[in-house]
């Protein structure tokens, strides 16, 4: 996979970029900030930007830099970085994009194969989101509407894992059950909660299922 | 004390309580500490992590392979407790998002159920600044589960009013600033 990087912090860029070259991908520029990669994007083919949310041009030059990006490259995947998980980013992330994008904090992928996975999830167009953040949404006690409550053990992961924006094989594969059992999970979710939306179209779903777990909790 | 003066300190406790909002130059500092540990010490240890996925590549023994998740695992819980200071410093979504994605994520960590009524136009950037913390500050006292409401109104003399309901107490706690700005 073709990755280009732009990160301010230089201990992490340089870090990043070995890592990357470990698991077999080939980074095709490393910059300091969204301007610079924007101008590598516009004329070397990219697979995945991957972009530090807080760098120049500040204060979020991430976010404005993965917009530029995907209006100018609607194919190249986007990666976003940060040191916080919080539904505020998530919903300027998903403003972007809803497909071949992800946003994670930065220690949690530090490892070849959560990396790895990551990136392959978004080439393959899926949405990622942070495990913690999706986790804390899902937990998040409600405010008087209870249907999440409804819902059984099993069914609770499979709702986090949707939040975490996987596809149903994904979801079998992390529960080990068969993708037909996720069906029939996701299913009664659907149904538990009411939630509108074809369950089919992978986007779609996350988006509905994410719509709902931040409603539950906003009051105000 | 008699009856009637402990029913009169009884009925203070649900008299509005005065908050002071920080100073200017205290807002300056808790901005600029907040952005040292973010660039400073989070970002080290974010690199370090990353070190520390490269090392376990290398790592043929097993053994060696588990100290380094250990390590990685104790590496994430200091990120999260250097979160945690850096958003009682100074909330990081007040930058990007302004007043009320910044109290809303407070609220999300906290678990608060929060109703926020905030002016039409946005305050100039020091005094949401100011209001923030004043409000912030406060959230970080509430128990999970309180209920609190928050009415801010005013230019250049900002009146904030926060009504807080931790639960199982039968009545809501009242609570009142004034800034001057400008």
């Amino acid at each position: 996979m073709r990755v280009a990087i732009a990160e301010d912090g230089a201990l992490f860029r340089e870090g990043l970029v070995l890592l990357l070259e470990a698991a077999g991908h080939e980074v095709v520029g490393c910059v300091a900030d969204g301007n610079a990669l924007l101008a590598i994007v516009a004329t070397e083919p990219v697979d995945v930007a991957v972009l530090d949310i807080r760098m120049p041009p500040e204060p979020d030059g991430g976010l404005v830099t993965a917009e530029r990006i995907r209006a100018l490259r609607p194919d190249t995947g986007l990666l976003l970085l940060s040191h916080y998980a919080e539904t505020h980013y998530l919903m300027r992330v998903l403003e972007i994009g809803a497909e071949r994008i992800g946003y994670r904090l930065k220690e949690q992928i530090a490892g070849v194969q959560v990396l790895a996975d990551t990136l392959d999830r978004i080439a393959a167009g899926e949405i990622v989101i942070e495990p913690v953040l999706a986790k804390r949404l899902v937990q998040a006690p409600a405010s008087g509407d209870n249907r999440v409550g409804a819902l059984s053990e099993r069914e609770l992961d499979v709702l986090r894992l949707m939040a975490e924006g996987r596809a149903n094989n994904g979801i079998a594969k992390e529960l080990y059950v068969s993708t037909k059992a996720v069906e029939k999970h996701i299913a009664a979710i659907f149904g538990k909660l009411n939630l509108p939306g074809d369950q089919t179209v992978h986007h779609r779903r996350v988006l509905a299922v994410l719509a709902y777990l931040r409603a539950r909790r906003v009051d105000g | 004390m008699d009856g009637r003066a402990r029913r009169v300190s009884g009925l203070g406790a649900w008299l509005p309580r005065r908050l002071r909002a920080p100073g200017r130059d205290a807002v300056r500092l808790r901005h600029d500490l907040e952005k040292d540990l973010h660039d400073g010490a989070a970002a080290g240890m974010s690199a370090l992590a990353l070190e520390l996925g490269l090392i376990s590549m290398a790592a043929d023994d097993p053994g060696l392979g588990a100290r380094i998740d250990a390590a990685q695992g104790l590496l994430r819980r200091v990120l999260d407790d250097l979160r945690g200071v850096g958003t009682a410093l100074y909330p990081p979504m007040l930058v990007s998002g302004g007043l009320a994605p910044a109290l809303r994520t407070l609220a999300e960590h906290r678990n608060l159920r929060l109703r926020l009524d905030l002016p039409g136009e946005e305050l100039r950037p020091e005094t949401r600044s100011r209001v923030a913390l004043l409000v912030a500050d406060h959230l970080h006292t509430l128990c999970a589960g309180s209920v609190v409401r928050i009415r801010v109104r005013g230019r250049r003399l900002i009146r904030v009013r926060i009504s807080d309901k931790p639960p199982g107490l039968p009545r809501a706690r009242q609570h009142r600033a004034v800034l001057r700005c400008g």
